[in-house]
């Protein structure tokens, strides 16, 4: 064994951690896979699990939460280029496919519109102080299913003419 | 505990760890203290293996926090 001691200062290489930790997260047994599928089961989106559910779980509240919405404005951003929820909607020309109904099409972008809006407000309104008031575990979750949600619209979306 | 949970754990930690480190900084790991389900000599056998499979890099290891 090379390294003996207890203290460790230690660097991660990349792209090697990233997947030996998905490889070693498929293998470790059940009952961790239990302890998570919690999660995995309510609908969070695989791009906030990957970079937001660690925090969360280690009580860095709202690090996940201002991590989820820079993830949604990420998205925007490479959809429409711009990041803002009204401007990628106005300038951009976002369209959200699967309205219930044709006939309510207009509904179902206008509320998506402003679901991205109201993420940026809130991503505006938390980043000016440390802990963004986000101390209870469920409030920081139900953040995080927020920006799943606009994440999984998003997906479904198209540039129209 | 099987032995790919371990890793895992250990692997979980420095995750978490490096997220909210600045970007490629080196990360405090005080073995036998970061896994509650692990003693010390797991987590420093786990990270020498990480070591020597080119998962992470250790750039500073002691006895002792006293130099």
């Amino acid at each position: 064994m090379k390294y003996g001691g207890y203290i460790f200062n230690i660097k991660i290489k990349s792209p090697a951690f990233e997947d030996a930790f998905l490889k070693y997260s498929e293998l470790a047994d059940s009952s961790t896979e239990n302890e998570e599928s919690v999660n995995k089961l309510l609908g969070i989106h695989p791009a906030v699990e990957a970079k937001c559910l660690s925090l969360h779980n280690s009580g860095a509240h709202a690090e996940a939460v201002e991590k989820s919405f820079k993830i949604v404005k990420d998205k925007l951003r490479t959809l429409t280029g711009y990041e803002s929820g009204s401007d990628a909607f106005g300038k951009g020309n976002l369209y959200i496919k699967g309205a219930a109904a044709p006939n309510v099409d207009d509904d179902f972008n206008k509320a998506v519109k402003f679901l991205m809006m109201a993420i940026d407000m809130f991503r505006n309104e938390k980043s000016h102080t440390s802990d963004a008031k986000i101390k209870n575990p469920i409030r920081s979750y139900q953040y995080l299913v927020m920006s799943s949600l606009a994440l999984y619209l998003l997906e479904n979306s198209e540039i129209k003419k | 505990m099987k032995s790919e949970e371990k890793i895992y754990k250990v692997l979980k930690r420095i995750k978490e760890k490096t997220e909210i480190a600045p970007s490629d900084a080196v990360v405090y790991y005080r073995a036998g203290y970061e896994v509650d389900e692990l003693d010390t000599e797991d987590e420093i056998m786990i990270l020498n293996k990480l070591a020597d499979l080119g998962i992470i890099e250790v750039v500073g290891n002691f006895s002792s926090e006293y130099e």
